[in-house]
This record gives C-alpha cells, sequence and structure tokens, in this order.
C-alpha cells in the first residue's frame, strides 16, 4: 500500500513539475508571437492547453511503464497454462472455478482472435461452462490500459475498484451462465474440434523482457490515436457540454440513470483508451462515478467485433444470454458504485 | 524438413518469410507452410497463435520468435 501512495505521489509530483515547464514554455511561445491577451483570455488557455499536454504526457508514461510490468506477469500464464491449470482434475467445479476463471482471465492477454481457441479448448479440456465465461469476461474487462488510465484520471482507488467490479461482474455472469445449463447451445464445432497436447515452451528472461517491451511499444503505436483522440473530445466536452442536460438525466436525480447509461453503452464500441477520457470529463460536469464507469463497461465490454467472434461458438441463444446477463451485471454493479462513493 | 508457421487474423508479423530467410541462410532442405486454418492450429495444442512447429514439434508459441532464436530452433532439430 505504502509503494502505491509513493508512485502516486511520485507522478503527481512529475504532474506538477512537467505542469510548470509546459505553462512557461506556452506563455514563451505566447509572448514571442505576441498573442493578444483579449483575443485569446490567455490565463484560461494556457491552463487548458498545459493539462492537455501533461495529462498526455502522464498517460502515455504510466501506459508503458505498467504495460511492461503486467506483460512480465502475463509471460508466465500462457492460455494453454491455465487451461491445464483449471481443466486438471475437475479443478475448476462449482464457485471456486468461477473465482479461478475470472482471476486467470485478468492475467491473460486479451486478443479478439484468441478468444474463439481459447474457448474451444477450455470446453473441450472439461473446463465448465461457467468457469470458462468468468474468463472471457474477465480478460478483455480487466486490462492494463483501462486500469492505467483509470489510475491517471481518477486515482488508484477508482482503479482498484473497478478490477473489483470487472472481477465480480465476470464471477457472478460466469455463475449464472453456469446455472443455466446451456451447454446445448454451443455450436457443434466446439464439441468435435480436438485440441493437441503439447508441452508449454519455456521461456528465459530475456525473452519475456524483450517480449513484453516489443508489446508496449505495439499497443502504445494502436492507442495513440484513440488517447489523443478522446482527450480532445473530453476537452470540447469540457468547453461546450450541455451541463444541466447531463445533470437532470444522467445525474444523481435520475434513479433510471444507470440503465440507461448501459443501454446507451452497449451498441457503441470503443476501446477503453478513447472512451475514459471522455468518462473523466463526464464526472467533472456531474455525472456520478458508478453511472460513468458503467457506461464505460457496457462501451468496452459488449462490442459488436467480439459478438461475431462468439457467434462462431455460440448458437444465437446463449450469445443473447451472455450479451443481457452482463448488461444486468453491470447495471447492477453500477448502482453499487454509486451506492459506495456517494 | 518440415517447418509449420501457425498465424491467425492479427498475428502474421512476417514469420513465414523469416523462416524462409533462415534457411537460406543456412542452406538446407526444407518447407515452410502458413498455417491458419483455427483447427489445425489447436491440433497442435496451441491457443493463441503465432506458433512455430519445426518437424511436428512446437518450438515457440504466443509469440514472435526472433530470426536468431528460430535459427536456433532449425539448428537444434537439425542436431537431433
Amino acid at each position: 500500500m505504502k509503494e502505491v501512495i509513493l508512485v502516486s505521489s511520485a507522478i503527481n509530483w512529475i504532474v506538477n513539475i512537467l505542469s510548470y515547464i509546459v505553462t512557461a514554455l506556452i506563455r514563451l511561445i505566447f509572448g514571442l508571437f505576441k498573442i493578444s491577451d483579449s483575443f485569446l483570455d490567455s490565463e484560461r488557455y494556457i491552463n487548458a492547453v498545459t493539462f492537455f499536454f501533461t495529462d498526455t504526457i502522464v498517460i502515455f508514461l504510466m501506459i508503458i511503464a505498467i504495460t511492461f510490468v503486467v506483460s512480465i506477469i502475463r509471460s508466465f500464464f500462457p492460455p494453454e497454462r491455465t487451461r491445464k491449470l483449471l481443466g486438471e482434475q475437475g479443478k475448476a467445479r462449482g464457485f471456486f472455478g468461477n473465482i479461478a476463471g475470472a482471476l486467470l482471465g485478468i492475467v491473460t492477454p486479451f486478443c479478439s482472435c484468441s478468444a474463439v481457441p481459447v474457448f474451444i479448448g477450455f470446453i473441450g479440456a472439461g473446463i465448465p461452462l461457467g468457469a470458462t465465461f468468468s474468463f472471457l469476461i474477465a480478460s478483455p474487462m480487466v486490462n492494463e490500459v483501462a486500469v492505467t488510465m483509470l489510475w491517471a484520471l481518477f486515482g488508484w482507488k477508482i482503479a482498484l475498484l473497478y478490477m473489483a467490479t470487472g472481477l465480480t461482474v465476470a464471477i457472478i455472469a460466469g455463475v449464472i451462465i453456469g446455472k443455466l445449463k446451456m451447454e446445448k447451445y454451443l455450436e457443434e464445432d466446439v464439441c468435435n474440434i480436438k485440441i493437441g497436447d503439447t508441452e508449454i515452451v519455456k521461456l528465459t528472461w530475456k525473452q519475456r523482457i524483450t517480449d513484453a517491451w516489443s508489446y508496449d511499444l505495439d499497443l502504445l503505436k494502436k492507442i495513440w490515436p484513440y488517447i489523443i483522440a478522446g482527450l480532445v473530445i473530453g476537452a470540447a466536452i469540457h468547453g461546450w457540454a450541455p451541463g444541466d442536460w447531463l445533470a437532470k438525466y444522467a445525474g444523481r436525480g435520475n434513479p433510471f440513470a444507470v440503465p440507461i447509461a448501459v443501454l446507451l453503452g452497449i451498441p457503441l464500441y470503443s476501446n477503453a483508451a478513447g472512451t475514459l477520457p471522455i468518462v473523466s470529463e463526464l464526472t467533472k460536469l456531474g455525472v456520478p462515478m458508478g453511472t460513468a464507469l458503467s457506461f464505460m463497461m457496457a462501451v468496452t465490454a459488449l462490442s459488436l467485433p467480439e459478438m461475431i467472434i462468439l457467434r462462431k461458438v455460440m448458437k444465437p441463444r446463449l450469445l443473447a444470454v451472455f450479451i443481457g446477463i452482463m448488461a444486468v451485471t453491470i447495471i447492477f454493479v453500477g448502482y453499487l458504485f454509486n451506492f459506495v462513493l456517494a | 524438413m518440415n517447418i509449420k508457421v501457425l498465424v491467425s487474423c492479427c498475428s502474421d508479423y512476417g514469420l513465414k518469410e523469416t523462416t524462409e530467410e533462415v534457411i537460406k541462410e543456412l542452406g538446407i532442405d526444407a518447407t515452410v507452410e502458413k498455417v491458419k486454418d483455427i483447427q489445425t492450429i489447436m491440433a497442435y495444442g496451441v491457443m493463441k497463435p503465432p506458433a512455430i512447429v519445426v518437424n511436428e514439434k512446437v518450438k515457440a508459441m504466443g509469440r514472435v520468435p526472433s530470426k536468431d532464436e528460430i535459427k536456433k530452433y532449425i539448428q537444434n532439430e537439425l542436431n537431433a
């Protein structure tokens, strides 16, 4: 705990120094180009631009650092090993299976392309449907980018709370789906594909570090436009948002804010990197944290591309049940957050 | 020697081309196949491509091996 507070303080310290430097630079530039005060209301403008740059730099630095550490941890948990761990001698029975599935889901890197083989591989190894779903829900939801940006934008407590609720959603939804005994709604492929048994290749530390670093750079290359876009849209919301409208429909006064937010978020799709800066602005405008986060979860966890991929292994009814239960669980968690944080 | 490069939609990384370079440099006789079919990939016990299979043995899985690593895998099989 002390280490976390220390790191948070260090980050605050870095932000302050960066703000100072960037502000000084911007003043210099404004002065050099003789940008007139009356036109730009320079103080507010300087602040807005400063925050934009320092927020961006801090977010990128944190993503680089945390993704690296998480990737090293993940190198110890390839999905093939998780399959062996959970599949051994019915280890994943019952409630414990859902917890284990969700926890292992967090430490497994998620790629939409591997969702199908992982799903088939788990079922084929005898891992119960419920536990498999817990894994499949936790893995994309609790990802290092989401957690890092939550930490950067809202502090480490909210980031941890998000991880806890991601786990809770994964476990509860997995348990419910398991209890519904919907195995017969799996596509035939799932039961027919033979999964080979191979020795899991051991990695050296040099390989782990090289892999983590190249994954880090690849990730950055993929998400930087989304982060910038999110921050720019967030800044725009800051300037022009309909604060009253938001307060009336998404604020504390409306008891249906959470379900509306979730239902709005389901058809939308974005990744955490692009969504979180916008969510941050919404909370500054008075939208409660629970409502805002459940909106973010609905947007990022339930996506059309993922549904199309999952349709290969699930019949429509099971897919619909999956989406429905996820929505209900996220709504429940949204109310819980609002209650806990109030 | 038979080498298979197991890839998926989001993980190709030019592995087949790199492996072909290695074979050329080592001057050995080998075939390199690119496998995209999920059923075949899973038959090797691989759930997360990319992977490299040399003489039906999985040498790397879930990561992109470097050119030197691919060279080592092939040389180990030659000496086996």
